[in-house]
């Protein structure tokens, strides 16, 4: 309501900034050519004082003298202007005032938006936040951190949703901060070496293998910090410490550890550059933890998925395909396993080991029809069975 | 609500606008008196009101009031403050209302300056004004509305341009823009006295010092921008013949046409119908200018504008004001009278030769600039017509003018004396072949353009001093009178010769850069040094910092001549993040009058081993200083208030100063 009471004031202002002077009685005005006779006797008055003043010589003052007085002489014989017709000044103030507010409404009408509120930010970031809306989120905790930038939970919290967002650069700024306030720690450095690795495209820069050497050296067990420290080494070319962190963990790691057949590629990369036997054999690890039945890729992988390279992944899927293979040739009545080994040789586009698959399965599951079926079904998406 | 009271206040000037295009040109016709008052008073209501329009859009800036698109989509919150007041401006929309209110603010000084003009020609005048404001106004509100709003509004700006994010563009538009306005009101006053038929005595004094101020601002904008270019873009030129700096190069052509031509009109009342066809295609091409860099044909920095649907709009106001002008001109030109006339060799003869050259080179830059356009419009073709065309054609234009210009103020009204005015320039001319001959012999023979452009720039400063110290005539009068004639010399000539010396420095810089520049570029690794020209540059180390909005990698170099350290250099590479846009930030070591220019090239990966372009830039920065010179010589002019006859020299055969002329 207020805004529509200061637009009226604005528009009252507008008409009468027309009508005021339309209503001022006016004598007159000079014919132009009196105009222009006042410019030359101005001309000459000035002429005249120039000459007092000695800015100019007699003789120049006298040939100027005598071009004024030509203008000045044809200036008086311009013929004078017509005398004043009725004012129409009644009718235009009458015109404007309806015309402005019309013209003025009509406008705003079709391009204004009256209701909406000035929303400036500092005001809003005062209003209670919305939880579902990520971005207020993040300009949030951001408005805040730029106030108190020593508070490392403003950090903590901005970092991981930072990397799901794909901001990553500033994931990294945000774990640096973090360790700027709190001091180092194997898991910060961890985090922030496998944020740079992520930020550099698989590339591990040297700030990221510094952070990771620290990580590792403080806490010998970081499995994940040692995967990226040797990752980094191999690509800075130091192929025989590269292999010797590979073989660490394979040493520190459970025999069934969901990560030891991505590492094992590596390690494989690592020898090949050192021109050894990619057979070449490797250090005894840790007896498996658990005989289980592993429920798919853990969330470990799937974040070391997303912070690879598309070779990288592909190598771990083929691992981890390779993975749910050998636990159903032991297990093999696992029926949910089976169709998933289908489709996933159907996606990698292996249909020999797809079409393998299929007959085992059939084999296993012959005299379960509604089970057969199923796997039939999945096999037929996947355009194996005719 | 402020938003949107800016927006009803842009609405409201929109409104009186039409009134004040309608009204007071009636009131000239009908000799209404009424209506002719009223105009004063609605431009200043305009002013007020464009005005409040622009404070609520710098304040939703301030505030980061991200439900305003504008300021959505040019600003940040983390961005600087002086940056989120420059981001205004900084943008399509955004200039544009600057552009209107700066119209409003030359209308308005119109309106409160004007009070001994006819009152019908200021009512004219303040009508054609009223006419562009329509136009503006109506474009901002139909295609380019600063105040369309967002709901709901985002948490974060998306950044104003990083390039644009620079104290140099902070001042570059508004300088540029009071440039292009301010040939404004030359227009409206030449299609007011087109319509009214005749030309008050008024007029020339009135045009004159508009013109004058307009082109001091223009001058100062298209410097101010040259500059820019050279340390933010990080090429290390100064002149590109760009097609947006050429935008703003044909109106200062003009401009300068139209300022000599406006002192004939002044003086002698002599060039009246050129004069005033000059202010029409002045206009003319400050609004070209204006809208070639904003219609987005032009793919370069500045083009923020690329919504094709401007691009109608824009045509149709060039269509109604340049045609419209030049319909008009066709058809009243014949009923403005003559003025006097003049021999071929006197100082109108040399003004008319400067206003040929100046239009003649201004035709051969909208050219080259248009050409590639229109050829890419017809054909789809794309050419590219750069420095080399500009060099074979403008070049050769400007050595006739440059060597004509110190004979100008030698010359006397109606009649001047030739040889006479060669006699007394032969002072300038030794001193022209005395500094060529030392720049032969410092630069061991080196380039000829060097050589003959240091030689010119010699006769253009020398020939600007000694007019005025002829006109004291020393030797007739003594040292002692002769130096009280030299205080007591009207200021517009201190004006003419100081401009026109400006014009010998600038030119003794570009031939300083053109000619004798040292480039270079490298890989360096840390701790190598490289020459260049009379430099050493080592690159100490380098190192990574992040600023309030981006991140960047600086280099640290020691800058050293013979051995002793000279500075230590900067230079950088940024990256601003909310754009994810790179910018290089030269390091420029100022050394009396030359510069080093050191900049960062492609990012390499290693942060001890970098791309470095080096200069070594003699001379370079009188390029600028000479534009601060030339607008030092319009200021002292405009700060003449005399009035002003220009009257004939006396027929005596004493080749005398003529002092009267001024």
């Amino acid at each position: 309501m207020l805004v529509w009471i200061v637009f009226a004031l604005m528009t009252v202002a507008a008409a009468l900034a027309v009508i005021v002077p339309l209503a001022r009685h006016r004598r007159a005005a000079l014919p132009a050519s009196a105009h222009d006779r006042a410019v030359y006797r101005d001309q000459l008055a000035e002429l005249e004082r120039d000459r007092e003043r000695g800015l100019i010589g007699a003789a120049e003052a006298e040939a100027a003298r005598a071009e004024i007085a030509r203008r000045l002489l044809k200036a008086s014989e311009a013929a004078e202007a017509a005398s004043p017709r009725r004012s129409w000044a009644k009718p235009a103030a009458m015109a404007a005032t309806m015309a402005i507010p019309l013209l003025a409404l009509g406008v705003y009408a079709s391009t204004g938006s009256p209701d909406l509120p000035d929303q400036p930010l500092a005001a809003r970031l005062q209003a209670p936040p919305d939880p579902n809306n990520v971005v207020e989120m993040i300009a949030r905790v951001e408005a805040h951190l730029v106030n108190q930038p020593n508070d490392a939970e403003g950090w903590k919290v901005l970092a991981p949703i930072y990397l799901r967002t794909g901001r990553v650069d500033d994931a990294a700024r945000a774990y640096r901060e973090i360790i700027r306030i709190e001091g180092p720690s194997p898991e910060l450095n961890e985090a922030l070496g496998e944020t740079l690795v992520a930020a550099g495209e698989g590339l591990v820069s040297e700030e990221a293998q510094a952070a990771l050497d620290a990580a590792v050296q403080a806490d010998p067990d970081r499995i994940k910090a040692r995967y990226y420290r040797a990752l980094g080494l191999l690509q800075a070319g130091r192929n025989e410490e590269s292999l010797a962190e590979y073989d660490e963990i394979i040493r520190r790691s459970a025999a069934d550890a969901p990560w030891l057949e991505p590492v094992r590629e590596n390690r494989k990369r690592a020898l090949a550059a050192l021109g050894r036997p990619a057979d070449t054999p490797e250090p005894a690890g840790l007896p498996a933890v658990s005989a289980g039945p592993a429920a798919g890729p853990g969330a470990a992988d799937v974040a070391a998925a997303e912070a690879m390279s598309d070779e990288e992944r592909a190598q771990m899927v083929a691992g981890m395909v390779q993975r749910l293979a050998d636990r159903l040739e032991q297990n093999p009545r696992d029926p949910v396993g089976w169709m998933q080994l289908i489709r996933a040789y159907g996606v990698m586009e292996r249909p020999e080991d797809a079409s393998a698959a299929l007959k085992k399965a059939e084999e296993t599951f012959k005299d379960d029809p509604t089970i057969l079926a199923q796997i039939q079904d999945a096999a037929k998406s996947m355009g194996l069975v005719p | 609500m402020v938003a949107e009271i800016g927006h009803f206040a842009l609405v409201l000037a929109l409104a009186l606008a039409l009134v004040q295009s309608v009204m007071p040109i009636v009131g000239a016709r009908r000799g209404d008196p009424a209506l002719m008052a009223a105009a004063s008073p609605i431009a200043t209501a305009q002013l007020a009101f464009v005005g409040l329009s622009f404070a609520a859009l710098t304040y939703a800036y301030l505030v980061s009031d991200f439900s305003v698109a504008n300021v959505y989509e040019n600003s940040h919150s983390l961005k600087p403050l002086i940056y989120k007041i420059t981001g205004v401006w900084g943008n399509h929309e955004g200039s544009m209302l600057l552009w209107v209110l700066i119209l409003a603010l030359f209308g308005w000084s119109v309106a409160a300056f004007g009070q001994n003009l006819p009152a019908s020609l200021k009512a004219n005048v303040l009508g054609v004004q009223g006419w562009i404001t329509v136009a503006f106004l109506g474009f901002i509100l139909a295609t380019s509305n600063p105040f369309a709003r967002l709901s709901p509004a985002p948490f974060e700006g998306q950044d104003l341009n990083p390039i644009l994010q620079d104290i140099g563009l902070a001042i570059h538009p508004p300088l540029l823009y009071l440039g292009y306005v301010g040939f404004s009101i030359s227009f409206a006053f030449a299609v007011a006295a087109l319509i009214e038929g005749r030309i008050d005595a008024a007029w020339a004094r009135w045009v004159r010092p508009w013109t004058l101020a307009a082109w001091v601002f223009l001058t100062a904008g298209i410097a101010m921008g040259s500059y820019w270019a050279y340390y933010e873009l990080g090429w290390g030129g100064w002149w590109f013949w760009d097609p947006v700096e050429n935008a703003s190069f044909m109106p200062w052509l003009a401009g300068t046409a139209l300022l000599h031509s406006a002192v004939v009109m002044e003086k002698r009342n002599a060039l009246k119908i050129w004069t005033v066809l000059l202010a029409i295609l002045t206009f003319s091409l400050s609004l070209l200018g204006t809208f070639l860099v904003r219609s987005g044909v032009l793919t370069s920095v500045h083009a923020f504008a690329t919504d094709p649907a401007r691009g109608v709009f824009i045509l149709a106001i060039l269509c109604v004001f340049i045609g419209g002008g030049l319909s008009l001109f066709a058809l009243r030109a014949s009923q403005l009278s003559q003025g006097g006339v003049f021999a071929p060799v006197s100082r109108e003869g040399a003004l008319v030769f400067n206003n040929i050259i100046l239009t003649a080179s201004c035709a051969t830059v909208l050219v080259g600039t248009l050409y590639p356009l229109v050829l890419e419009a017809l054909t789809g073709e794309k050419i590219s017509v750069g420095a080399p065309f500009f060099n074979l054609t403008f070049g050769p234009l400007m050595i006739p003018l440059m060597l004509a210009v110190p004979f100008g103020p030698y010359l006397a009204w109606k009649r001047g004396d030739l040889l006479g005015a060669s006699q007394r320039l032969m002072a300038a001319f030794a001193a022209a072949i005395a500094a060529a001959l030392m720049a032969w012999y410092l630069t061991e023979g080196g380039p000829v353009l060097a050589v003959l452009g240091i030689g010119l720039a010699a006769w253009l400063i020398v020939g600007a001093i000694s007019e005025l110290v002829s006109r004291a005539r020393f030797a007739d009068v003594g040292l002692a009178i002769g130096w009280r004639r030299l205080a007591g010399l009207p200021r517009s000539a201190y004006g003419t010769a100081v401009a026109h010396a400006g014009l010998g420095v600038m030119i003794l810089g570009i031939v300083g850069v053109t000619s004798l520049q040292v480039e270079n570029i490298l890989v360096m690794k840390q701790g190598q040094t490289a020459t260049i020209g009379r430099y050493e540059v080592t690159f100490d180390s380098a190192e990574t910092r992040r600023g309030p909005n981006y991140t960047e990698l600086v280099a640290h170099m020691t800058a050293r001549k013979d051995g002793v350290v000279v500075a230590k250099m900067d230079p950088a590479k940024r990256l601003y993040t909310a754009r994810q846009m790179p910018t290089t930030e030269a390091s420029i070591v100022t050394h009396g009058v030359s510069q080093l220019y050191v900049t960062l090239g492609e990012e390499s990966e290693r942060t001890d081993q970098l791309v470095v372009r080096m200069f070594d830039k003699p001379l370079v920065t009188l390029i600028w200083i000479g534009a601060l010179v030339m607008m030092a010589g319009g200021i002292l002019s405009l700060s003449d208030r005399r009035l002003r006859v220009g009257a004939p020299t006396p027929a005596r055969h004493t080749p005398a100063a003529p002092v009267a002329a001024e």
